[in-house]
């Protein structure tokens, strides 16, 4: 294999001259230069690593991912990155949280755990809580801003998230966990690692886990179960096939989002009702009227969610410069959420619904009169088969790699309703069996909504890095052409009485263009621009009919530009990562005022464009002790108003996206030593606006996290027993969380006429947990 | 016109990308100033064993790195960590153990003119030292040993692992065995792998680090009489824990 020197024309006839000369040279005894370690790390105990990649990036490894509670979510481990705006619901995690890039929410970043999407296949929706136990996390990377060219997406306008499950140990080993904490927080985790079985090459491990926790404010709680399988054979250098199984079982009460009206009149610890509905008996035959409690019941908004995803990654190592993978996976999800108490009416209550003859008698009272409280919620059943096919090649200084994603998914959304008792139970959370399910008149069962999205999703990829100046500097294309197509079907339902199909297609070719100048050994500059898109979530198909005509579509992809320009200064003790970034982000799909169809539907409303900088630093200033810090300024803005009707408009021309703080902040301070291990970070989230037209914001914050650790001696049966120690927001801070999406789940105005007040998640206050863990 | 050039503003950047690589193609390639021979005692202790980085249990090895100037050593040399790898030492591994005592030695990172003199020194010194009974043969002088230790100061310098979507969902492990020749003023010929470490994305990070290095000419008495000079090196690539 040749090197590629840039040489001038002198070093070229030199460079044939010596070729002559080496054949002698190999001839010759070699000088043994020794053996180099190269590991994969930085200054930082995992909240950072040296990155290479002509792009912005930033991980976080088990390093620091192992710190933090073992209840915590993932969007929770990389909470103090550069561009990162993330949050939960609680301190635990259990509950769920989100995530916010560059101003975009998770629903517009593309999130992998192992390769395989996890954003819901209709609206791109992500719930954290639903997968990897932080156990098993080896890795939280995040590109900014750019999609990464082989990933598997077509609702990432803002960047992808990945997630990499850690590997079967080489030695066998048992563990098990046990933490408890604040609010009853309780998790039981235990795993085994097979090991290398005999000379197989064949290493697994199993793991199962149990976790809950009280919601800290409010009746209810959390429950989370979950087991994970990983099998990796070894064929030979290079070349395994693993296998991955994840299950993941929750169910759990929803936290109650506030107002900021609501927040001063019932006190910021406000939740559902806890007094339990009581149906109401009819009097001599005639109708009951039941209405539900204004403050809901906390036990009739709940999440209960089942995923599965199973994974097979074939990894060939055909020849040393010639690599096949081939990694078909398996999603499911089946689960409901939201608030669940609502009324129906039986069929000849005065408004209520005809479809099917009208609902039959729900309360059993003997009349059809009645409005009644059931339980029901939009329950969502997906099917997502995929497989990933990608061929690398290395022809010296240059790697290939072009592939091909395929997924099909099977989204199935409908909304039954079933009874629930007097206690406040209902008679089938899960909504699983029909048997329960409330009927029509003609037999069938009632459906709030009743949807079926096929979603075709591809993406035929092609990537060249190529190494110029010997290897200084780095380019690498990259091209995909990526969409899918949807066949959605609205069946007969309360929710659209008419049947209607709509198949539409959303393909974009996305170029990228990325470039690293290595200064020095420590200093690089890198330099990126890729385009992103996102196609409309399925709910732009809902409720399309307007009156006996069918509305025709007119929403298009949602499409990002991002630039990166960036310095990176690796030394040994200090590291430094910076951005400068822009994001021209065009045909932003928002609820408005459809001109064509004369219509308040969902609509591309415009270009946004957000700039900024995004730094991180490590540094190493003793033996024992490191800092990190990161530092966000972002700025984005709309560039177009909002139409609300053929004349009128509301006024976002120059204003911020809501939830974006402009500054954010975060700092660790870690300390190391023997079995000690200590972190004290903090985060700073600027003042957020809440709504389109900037009209409410809620102040910045900072909050403090305190997490400890001990390695006790091994003793007795326990194998490097371990004891943790985490705090979350150890000053008692109060905050608040904007309760928004993108696109239509931003509030438009909170004041004057037609104004809504946007709702918020409460921050949770100071609580605590602790942990001991040990081998065997 | 500013219409024109808004219109494309895409096709332009995207053109300017090659206009830059264009520019730095005709531009000399920097270089760095060596000083000339340094007389400035300083003694430096060539070895592929790092002091223990912060006491804390090591479960998997860790990086060798040849301490700079400045690092305060605190221990005793022990055979390289590297177990089970490259089984033939270098002469630099079994050298002393020494002090720094400049004023540079608080400088955590050596400059190229730190490390050229202290080899320089250090060359001087292993003249009078007892190479340990493990030597292997082809090292006929103490001025290719002390090149070597260089070699390997400069390829420690600007080793990488590799960082990216692959390399995050990969992991990969393993060693590279790669070969390179160097002519005797320090430009590298020609590399390549000899043993491939099993993925492609280790292979090309280490073929990328030789690559990236840059090496002194050959002293006077180092490799006599030869124009140009073959070397191996192992990378072993250890993922993040």
């Amino acid at each position: 294999m040749s090197s590629w020197c840039l040489c001038t024309p002198k070093k070229w006839a030199v460079l044939a001259l010596f070729n002559f000369f080496s054949l002698q040279a190999a001839a010759q005894e070699s000088a043994d230069v020794g053996s180099i370690v190269v590991e994969g790390d930085s200054p930082s105990e995992g909240l950072m690593i040296q990155e290479d990649t002509p792009k912005a990036r930033s991980s976080v490894t088990r390093a620091a991912i192992e710190q933090k509670s073992s209840l915590n979510n993932s969007f929770q481990m990389i909470n103090l990155l550069p561009g990162v705006n993330s949050y939960s619901f609680d301190a635990t995690g259990l509950f769920g949280g989100g995530v916010r890039v560059r101003g975009f929410n998770s629903d517009q970043l593309g999130i992998t755990i192992d390769g395989v999407p996890v954003n819901d296949a209709g609206n791109f929706a992500v719930y954290p809580q639903e997968f990897a136990d932080p156990e098993n996390l080896q890795e939280i990377f995040i590109t900014q801003g750019s999609s990464d060219t082989d990933a598997p997406h077509v609702g990432a306008s803002g960047g992808d998230i990945g997630l990499v499950t850690s590997n079967p140990l080489d030695k066998s080993r048992a563990l098990a966990q046990k933490t408890a904490g604040s609010n009853n927080a309780s998790k039981i985790f235990v795993r085994a690692d097979t090991g290398y079985m005999g000379t197989t090459g064949l290493k697994s491990f199993i793991s199962y886990s149990e976790a809950s926790a009280d919601k800290w404010k409010g009746a209810g709680g959390a429950d989370r179960k979950h087991l994970d399988f990983k099998s990796v054979l070894e064929l030979s250098p290079g070349s395994s096939i693993t296998i991955g199984l994840l299950w993941n079982r929750a169910f759990s009460n929803n936290l109650r989002t506030l107002t900021l009206p609501q927040i001063y009149t019932l006190g910021r610890n406000a939740d559902w009702g806890t007094v339990a509905p009581q149906h109401l008996t009819s009097v001599g035959g005639a109708a009951v009227n039941e209405v539900a409690p204004a403050n809901g019941y906390y036990n009739l908004n709940l999440n209960p969610f089942d995923d599965r995803i199973a994974t097979i990654k074939g990894n060939f190592q055909i020849t040393p410069t010639l690599r096949l993978d081939v990694e078909p996976y398996y999603w499911y999800g089946y689960g409901t959420g939201g608030n669940e108490l609502r009324t129906l009416k039986e069929k000849n209550a005065a408004g209520a619904t005809t479809l099917g003859g009208g609902i039959s008698d729900i309360n059993n009272n003997g009349n059809t009169l009645d409005t009644v409280m059931v339980y029901s919620g939009a329950l969502t059943e997906t099917n997502r088969p995929g497989i990933t096919f990608r061929l690398s090649s290395q022809l010296d200084n240059q790697k290939l790699m072009f592939g091909y994603w395929f997924e099909q998914s099977h989204h199935r959304k409908t909304q039954p309703a079933v009874r629930f008792t007097n206690g406040g139970i209902s008679v089938d959370p899960w909504l699983q069996n029909p048997a329960n399910y409330i009927l029509r008149a003609d037999g069938t069962p009632y459906q709030g909504r009743d949807f079926l999205t096929i979603s075709k999703g591809q993406s035929l990829f092609v990537q060249d890095d190529i190494g110029l100046l010997n290897d200084r500097l780095n380019l690498s294309l990259g091209l995909r052409h990526a969409g899918v197509s949807r066949d959605f079907t609205n069946y007969p339902s309360e929710g659209g009485v008419n049947y209607y199909n709509i198949k539409a297609d959303y393909f974009k070719t996305l170029p990228s263009l990325g470039a690293r100048y290595q200064l020095n050994n420590e200093q690089q500059f890198f330099c990126n621009i890729a385009e992103n898109f996102k196609a409309p979530p399925d709910s732009v198909y809902y409720g399309l009919f307007n009156g006996p005509t069918l509305l025709p579509v007119n929403v298009g992809a949602e499409t990002s530009t991002n630039w990166d320009l960036g310095y990176r200064y690796a030394g040994r003790d200090l590291s430094l990562s910076g951005s400068l970034f822009y994001v021209d982000f065009r045909n932003r799909i928002a609820s408005a005022y459809d001109p064509v169809n004369v219509i308040f539907t969902n609509f591309n409303v415009g270009n946004s464009t957000t700039r900024g900088v995004e730094l991180e630093s490590a540094w190493r200033f003793e033996r024992q002790w490191s800092i990190y810090g990161s530092l966000t300024y972002t700025d984005s803005r709309m560039k177009q108003n909002l139409m609300t009707g053929a004349n009128t408009f509301e006024a976002t021309v120059g204003k911020q996206f809501p939830d974006v703080p402009q500054w954010m902040a975060g700092v660790a301070l870690q300390y190391r030593d023997g079995p000690w291990s200590a972190n004290l970070s903090a985060k700073y989230t600027g003042r957020r606006y809440s709504t389109l037209v900037n009209d409410e914001s809620v102040g910045g914050f900072t909050l403090f996290s305190f997490d400890a650790g001990f390695h006790l001696p091994t003793s007795g049966v326990f194998i490097d027993p371990m004891l943790r120690f985490n705090v979350y927001n150890l000053f008692n801070s109060n905050y608040l969380y904007l309760n928004a999406g993108s696109g239509v789940g931003f509030t438009t105005r909170a004041l004057g006429a037609g104004g809504v007040a946007p709702s918020y998640y409460v921050g949770a206050p100071r609580s605590f947990s602790l942990m001991l863990s040990g081998g065997f | 016109m500013s219409g024109l050039l808004f219109r494309f503003r895409w096709l332009l950047s995207v053109g300017a990308a090659p206009l830059a690589l264009l520019l730095l193609l005709i531009l000399p390639a920097p270089s760095f100033i060596h000083s000339a021979t340094n007389t400035a005692v300083i003694e430096l202790r060539l070895s592929a064993v790092e002091e223990p980085n912060s006491g804390r249990q090591i479960t998997e090895p860790h990086i060798a790195r040849i301490p700079a100037a400045g690092k305060k050593l605190s221990r005793q040399p022990s055979p390289p960590r590297e177990q089970g790898l490259a089984s033939k030492p270098v002469a630099s591994i079994n050298a002393p153990v020494a002090r720094p005592t400049v004023a540079q030695s608080t400088a955590t990172q050596a400059s190229p003119d730190a490390h050229e003199s202290a080899v320089n020194a250090a060359a001087a010194h292993a003249a009078q030292l007892t190479p340990p009974a493990a030597m292997p043969p082809d090292f006929e002088s103490n001025a290719e040993a002390a090149y070597i230790a260089k070699v390997r100061a400069y390829l420690q310098d600007s080793k990488r692992y590799p960082t990216g979507r692959e390399a995050s969902l990969q992991r990969p492990a393993g060693t590279a065995r790669l070969w390179f020749v160097l002519s005797r003023s320090g430009e590298l010929i020609d590399c390549g792998v000899q043993r491939s470490s099993g993925s492609m994305l280790l292979d090309n990070s280490a073929l990328s680090t030789v690559r990236r290095s840059t090496y002194l000419p050959f002293p006077g008495e180092a490799w006599k009489g030869r124009a140009q000079q073959r070397f191996v090196v192992e990378l072993n690539f250890v993922p993040a824990h």
